[in-house]
């Protein structure tokens, strides 16, 4: 059948075949993760701490989802001058997404439970993916300026957010997040229905304006706007600072710093900001103790979204904004892409520098990511303190205890980690289509791994294919003397003395886990320096 | 020795049977060309000959699959600092960073190119009325095309590189980028490589060309020898012929009846004696426009 319908649609499944499955594969790794690290504890019972980080990273996961879905969409400019009607483009990519985003939420959630054996609700958060892929949509839709979008992005996040922990029993009130009323989204209840069915009407016909308004020309002279021109209008009044650069190394540095890890360490900025915010608010209207735990939940849900955001970026969705499967020389369309274009790749400066100068740039967003997260629970963790709270009570359940300085410097060093991995990952490896299948093949292979053998056998042995395959990588560098022997020795030396030291602040007996998760992390820390020159002299030179 | 080093000295661009296939596509079979230092050297040939992939090859952004490539004595693959550090270079794309603004991309830009002269990009800047507040995206494409030449100009490059450099501008910004083209030129021992499909421009400026069709240097040489090498002519035969009767050295011809012009190769007199075999004589003798070259070039070989 010839018909619009059936030509998007084949469009839009001809576009992201593959695509699609990578959101999938990433939402479950942090999962994977934190189930290896809790080895120990028996995830299976249904203790409010279990409860709270299935519900965080079931949310972490939708919102990862959706977002791949929408990276994966057509430009929607190009149905513009097709001849069919505004309600049926609006129709068409809500449809097709919301059925991408329920199957792939019903598919992971599915995977997790047959995972852990244990209680994971499929039916509510599905339905929560559903509604919260319409609300997304009416703000990611239609190209927006920046403002618009942080905005739009909060309040589509707190409002959601709030009704998917209440539906958890997880609230802001006596006894807090973690309190004894937490529960599974085990069954959608009539206001659930009503709440969703009501966001869904909403945003459908916001979407509709939106677009009709944009497929017409009409612009968007919203308060937002005017408040981000007036911006634009302050900004190119003021008088432009003089950058001098000694070195080219140092002007990439600038360059990268500016143009691609500056946004992440601002978007982090503004979360946490709104999070202490809001929860300043709720502790003058109920007490110090939930406005502590309020922040609390807020900036793990932030540290968690930011860490499968990492991921995602990690799988060159962002990266690629859609792109993602074809060489990366081709991807021209972004910031990342950038670096893929002519006038870069004719600037005289050899890839050893040019990867070294993106390594110092990406080393310092993580460093500032540490210090904003390990701030931010730290006084939160005094905070505590000053109204009479024990800060180790803040991650400690009745049965498990824990460590507030232990659990804080676990989250920092892994956001760290995944925000140096992430940022570096798509010159990390060799850019062409092959070596994605290596990547998918070793995902799916630890995925699979943990259903017949042992976790930390998987993870071990995960592990050791990492380290070999950075062993060959150091060699190859070395050959094409693009690190010094010295320097080589050096990093090895520092990443062979992290492992012990990180496995001992992820777990305090030592465990073989945490040794092959801090190897795992400290050896893809490691890659860039050994395999980023030749990345990027393979996008230089095809 | 002596006689390959003083070749290799005077030849800013030397390429060696250069082959390269995108697929089973062959984009460039068996190219031999030598650019010699100083004047301007112009790359014509219809979209897809393969011009770009030959001038991505020049500044290192392709391996040769098959042959060599050497520019100032160099591989661009291996020595990309030596190599692009004296090549300025305009490609079609023109794309750049567009977050930067106009005065913070030439910042940026100085940073890697240690010739780099402040006075003379500000010099250009001004020249081009270009605003150094103006965000990069927010330039028209004309001004786009006058940053890319200021980046490319400022650091007084031993060879400038432009790749359709006029594609799709108003003539006012052809005629900045022409003059750039003169006034690189006019630094004593300066090259000028340029691809274009505006034939009327290379031949305003160009001292020698190259035909590109198919992958294959079809055409090279000087352009005054290559136009003189084409003669265009009309001749009136004593009888009438329904078809244009075979004239040595013709490559193109039209008419009708008595009257046929034709557009010939090599030496004219023996052209007109072949001519006069068949009873005709001369009735119109025109120079044959770069345009007719490139078309005769393309068409017959």
């Amino acid at each position: 059948m010839y018909t619009i319908s059936a030509a998007l649609i084949w469009g839009y499944w001809a576009r992201n075949r593959w695509n699609l499955l990578w959101p999938v594969l990433c939402a479950n790794l942090p999962w994977l993760l934190a189930l290896f690290l809790l080895d120990g504890v028996d995830i299976s019972t249904n203790e409010p701490l279990n409860i709270s980080l299935k519900a965080t990273l079931t949310l972490a996961a939708i919102l990862i989802i959706c977002l791949g879905v929408i990276f994966n969409q057509m430009n929607i400019t190009h149905l513009y001058v097709k001849p069919i009607s505004t309600i049926d483009i609006v129709n068409f990519f809500g449809l097709a997404g919301g059925v991408l985003v329920g199957c792939q939420v019903v598919l992971i959630l599915s995977l997790w439970r047959w995972l852990i054996g244990g209680e994971v609700p499929v039916a509510g958060p599905a339905f929560f993916s559903l509604v919260c892929w319409g609300a997304l949509l009416s703000v990611y839709l239609v190209p927006t300026d920046s403002a618009r979008w942080i905005i739009g992005f909060f309040v589509v996040l707190f409002g959601l957010g709030f009704w998917y922990f209440s539906a958890y029993g997880l609230r802001i009130g006596p006894g807090g997040a973690m309190a004894a009323s937490v529960h599974h989204w085990s069954t959608i209840s009539g206001v659930d229905v009503l709440v969703g069915l009501t966001v869904l009407a909403v945003s459908y016909v916001i979407t509709l304006r939106r677009v009709a308004n944009h497929r017409n020309g009409i612009p968007h002279n919203s308060l937002l706007k005017r408040a981000s021109n007036y911006w634009w209008r302050i900004e190119s009044q003021r008088q432009l600072p003089h950058p001098t650069f000694v070195t080219p190394d140092k002007a990439l540095e600038w360059f990268d710093r500016k143009a691609r890890t500056h946004d992440n360490v601002l978007d982090l900025l503004i979360f946490m900001f709104s999070v202490w915010l809001i929860a300043l608010v709720v502790a003058a209207i109920s007490s110090p103790l939930v406005g502590i735990r309020f922040a609390l939940v807020g900036t793990l849900l932030i540290i968690g979204l930011k860490i499968n955001y990492f991921i995602l970026m990690a799988s060159r969705l962002r990266g690629y904004q859609g792109e993602f499967g074809r060489d990366l020389k081709k991807s021209s369309t972004n910031l990342s892409g950038f670096y893929t274009r002519m006038f870069f790749n004719t600037l005289p400066i050899t890839p050893a520098r040019m990867s070294s100068a993106l390594i110092q740039s990406s080393a310092k967003t993580a460093g500032l990511f540490g210090c904003l997260t390990l701030g931010s629970l730290f006084a939160l963790g005094g905070l505590a303190w000053l109204v009479g709270l024990d800060p180790n009570d803040l991650f400690s359940t009745d049965s498990v205890r824990t460590s507030f300085a232990r659990v804080s410097l676990c989250i920092t060093l892994g956001l760290m980690f995944f925000a140096f991995i992430g940022i570096n990952y798509p010159f990390t490896i060799s850019p062409t289509g092959k070596y994605l299948i290596v990547e998918y093949g070793i995902m799916i292979g630890a995925i699979l791994g943990v259903l017949v053998a042992p976790k930390s056998l998987v993870l071990c042995t995960v592990a050791l294919l990492l380290v070999s395959l950075l062993a060959y990588s150091s060699l190859h560098c070395l050959r094409r003397s693009d690190q010094s022997l010295i320097a080589t020795i050096l990093i090895w030396f520092i990443g062979i003395v992290s492992v012990p030291i990180l496995a001992s602040i992820f777990s305090r007996d030592f465990s073989a886990t945490a040794i092959s998760i801090a190897t795992l992390l400290v050896a893809l820390a490691m890659f860039p320096f050994f395999s980023m020159p030749a990345a990027l002299r393979k996008i230089r030179t095809n | 020795m002596n006689k390959s080093v003083s070749v290799s000295e005077n030849c800013v661009i030397d390429i060696n049977n250069l082959s390269r296939s995108f697929g089973s596509k062959c984009a460039l079979d068996n190219v031999s060309l030598r650019v010699p230092s100083g004047g301007v050297f112009a790359l014509i040939g219809r979209n897809g000959a393969g011009k770009t992939t030959l001038i991505k090859h020049i500044l290192g952004l392709y391996r040769a699959e098959k042959g060599s490539v050497r520019v100032f004595s160099h591989d661009p693959v291996s020595h990309p600092v030596q190599v692009l550090s004296r090549i300025g270079c305009v490609s079609e794309d023109r794309d750049l960073p567009g977050w930067m603004r106009v005065q913070e991309l030439m910042h940026f830009t100085r940073s890697f190119y240690p010739a780099w002269d402040d006075r003379y990009a500000e010099e250009l800047r001004v020249m081009f009325d270009l605003d150094p507040k103006q965000r990069v995206d927010q330039l028209s494409r004309g001004q786009g095309a006058r940053m890319c030449l200021l980046l490319a100009l400022a650091h007084r490059p031993d060879l400038l590189v432009l790749d359709e450099p006029s594609s799709g501008l108003d003539p006012v910004v052809r005629r900045d980028i022409l003059a750039a083209i003169v006034r690189t030129i006019a630094d004593e021992g300066r090259t000028v490589l340029f691809s274009s499909h505006l034939l009327d421009e290379v031949e305003r400026v160009a001292d020698r060309v190259a035909v590109i069709h198919d992958g294959q240097v079809t055409l090279q040489g000087e352009l005054d020898r290559i136009q003189e090498s084409f003669h265009r002519i009309t001749f009136r035969f004593e009888n009438e012929f329904s078809e244009a009767p075979s004239i040595l050295g013709a490559i193109e011809n039209n008419g009708q009846g008595r009257q046929w012009t034709y557009v010939c190769r090599g030496d004219r007199e023996q052209v007109v004696s072949a001519a006069r075999t068949l009873k005709a004589e001369i009735v119109q003798e025109t120079p044959v426009s770069l345009d007719d070259i490139f078309i005769c070039s393309i068409s017959h070989d």
